[in-house]
């Protein structure tokens, strides 16, 4: 069975929410997914990924949270070959700052940059719009799905 | 990194020997209060919690504190909905520990009590200050436009009072920064957010015209987020200048609000001077340059302390099983982040703690049903207010809050009958001079 990999960085823990909805999402649809926060994935991991889905809010002045930042530290750092690598991208921000959604931005460069291949489109959630982010986790997980089958 | 078995639901370790779960009850229902309850529930699925808080709403800061403006931020309370549509997670609203149930009632019904009850109180300035001059919390005032039944601002008996078109904000935090751009803000500014119309009209019928923002600090040690003064500088009609430069260019042609924000400076003393208020400052690096400045109010945003009225048995309480998140354990206030981090340490500790125990049975929330007023606020009961409130909003927000215990607890019922309604904290209610 594919093991889907969801991976986030989280400020408030909406991030967090959102990879609980993505992982939601994939139940029942022929795959295994594990959920971990970004401080507890090493770099070295990711080659070996068949599909991660990375989910990150913005902090500050457009920076990665808190709990992402270490793991693209490391990933600027070391610069693992990821060809082979398929990721897909969740932002969450808040359009009443300019910086919004620069996070998930950063990350999804930086893993073009190392060979890994995006599947599907970036999520970008606004917090400042009616939509909850479970619903488009959800609507955004059921497109993703039609372009990775099981 | 962790296997799929690691990050898959705990096994039952701590449950007690006979099966049945674990116990905790959280004090308080604001995001340190939930971060925690959260926290714990990952870490132990089957624990049972049951949230109290002495406000008949869940959430707290993030209902209260947080600008009405900025419903981004308040968006994280879809995440303690969450938590409390799980099972074996209870809101437990409109009851005072240490008046409707008491401390040790919560003690012998359950293995563990995090406390959580928040800070309360605008810091104090501690300066030579004229008791008639008018100075307004800043924590005070955000509540006040965030419905907050409790708001002191509110109780007046003449009911909330104008600032006056020149105000003084001491401070340069995001608190600051928050009241300066709420009072800058024209009525179009406030779309889709759930200000307190009524409540902004009567402290500012007009946006406030000038706004001066005292700091002590250097301008690089301010305490706000640059983004946040950049959201200030960005409101239509406001010119903002930082020690005399301005932001974002030269200044408008006819600002509608104009705020100066100026640094090194050391609130001296307030007094009452000609009707209004007068600020004395001094330069930070000496005595000799002291200046006045006059205005109708001032606001004060430097923090805040531990309510007074907290029951000294629970402040003072050192019990084993005792745990404390949030202001109780940090004397700040924090952000959200931080106190999130905060609370998920302390929920290791206490599952750690829990798991260290000898099993003992207690029956939680199940266990006080005797003791529990009937006005008690479920997480159910919550919901119909969160409907009432959002159906009765104005077309140009997203909520209109009920803004008194009163009429939130008919809410709560689901009627429109104020006056059935049993109130069981009456000494809260006394406390804020309410008297419905």
């Amino acid at each position: 069975m594919t093991v889907v990999h969801v991976l986030y960085g989280t400020e408030s823990g909406n991030a967090e929410m959102v990879a609980d909805d993505i992982v939601a999402a994939f139940r029942g649809q022929g795959f295994e997914t594990v959920t971990a926060e970004l401080t507890d994935v090493e770099v070295s991991d990711l080659a070996a990924m068949e599909i991660a889905v990375f989910v990150s809010s913005t902090y500050g002045e457009g920076e990665l949270p808190e709990t992402a930042a270490p793991f693209y530290d490391a990933l600027m750092a070391e610069r693992p070959d990821l060809t082979g690598v398929r990721f897909a991208a969740f932002g969450l921000g808040d359009s009443i700052y300019e910086t919004f959604n620069n996070a998930i931005e950063t990350l999804r460069r930086a893993l073009l940059e190392l060979g890994a291949e995006q599947i599907g489109t970036t999520a970008k959630h606004d917090a400042a719009s009616t939509t909850p982010a479970t619903e488009l986790a959800d609507a955004w997980t059921r497109d993703l799905l039609t372009l990775m089958p099981a | 990194m962790k296997t799929p078995a690691e990050t898959a639901p705990n096994q039952p370790a701590a449950a007690v020997g006979n099966g049945l779960p674990l116990q905790v009850a959280v004090i308080g229902a604001g995001p340190s209060g939930c971060y925690a309850a959260q926290a714990l529930r990952k870490g132990q699925p089957d624990l049972e919690i049951a949230v109290f808080d002495s406000l008949p709403t869940p959430f707290g800061l993030v209902r209260y504190g947080i600008a009405p403006d900025h419903q981004g931020a308040k968006a994280v309370s879809r995440q303690f909905e969450r938590l409390f549509g799980q099972p074996g997670v209870d809101f437990v609203g409109n009851v005072s520990v240490g008046t409707d149930v008491s401390f040790r009632a919560l003690l012998d019904n359950f293995h563990a009590v995090v406390l959580a009850t928040g800070l309360g109180t605008d810091r104090q300035l501690g300066i030579d200050q004229d008791p008639d001059a008018r100075v307004v919390g800043a924590g005070d005032l955000i509540r006040l436009l965030n419905s907050d039944p409790d708001s002191r601002l509110r109780h007046r008996q003449a009911g909330p009072e104008c600032l006056g078109p020149e105000v003084v904000i001491l401070g340069t935090g995001n608190v600051a920064a928050d009241v300066a751009r709420l009072l800058a803000k024209s009525d179009l500014d406030f779309i889709a957010s759930d200000v307190d119309d009524d409540a902004l009209r009567a402290v500012a019928p007009d946006p406030v015209r000038t706004i001066h923002i005292l700091g002590r600090c250097e301008p690089h040690a301010a305490k706000w987020d640059a983004s946040m003064v950049k959201e200030l500088a960005e409101v239509v009609g406001v010119h903002l200048s930082v020690d005399g430069v301005s932001l974002l260019g030269g200044p408008a042609v006819s600002p509608r609000t104009t705020v100066n924000v100026r640094f090194r400076q050391v609130p001296v003393s307030i007094r009452r001077h000609d009707g209004r208020v007068r600020v004395t400052t001094r330069h930070v690096e000496g005595t000799a340059l002291v200046d006045h400045l006059d205005a109708d109010t001032v606001i004060t945003a430097l923090g805040f302390d531990s309510p007074p009225a907290q029951p000294a048995h629970v402040a003072d309480l050192e019990a084993s099983n005792v745990f404390r998140v949030g202001g109780p354990a940090t004397g700040r206030l924090g952000n959200l982040a931080e106190n999130r981090k905060l609370a998920a340490s302390a929920a290791k500790c206490v599952l750690e703690f829990l798991r260290g125990q000898e099993p003992q049975q207690r029956t939680g929330l199940f266990g006080l049903r005797d003791q529990l007023p009937a006005s008690t606020v479920s997480f159910e009961a919550w919901q119909r207010i969160d409907g009432a409130e959002v159906r009765r909003a104005r077309p140009d927000r997203c909520r209109r809050k009920f803004t008194t215990r009163g009429e939130l607890l008919a809410a709560a019922a689901g009627s429109d009958a104020l006056a059935s309604i049993p109130t069981a904290t009456t000494a809260a209610i006394d406390n804020t001079g309410e008297t419905e």
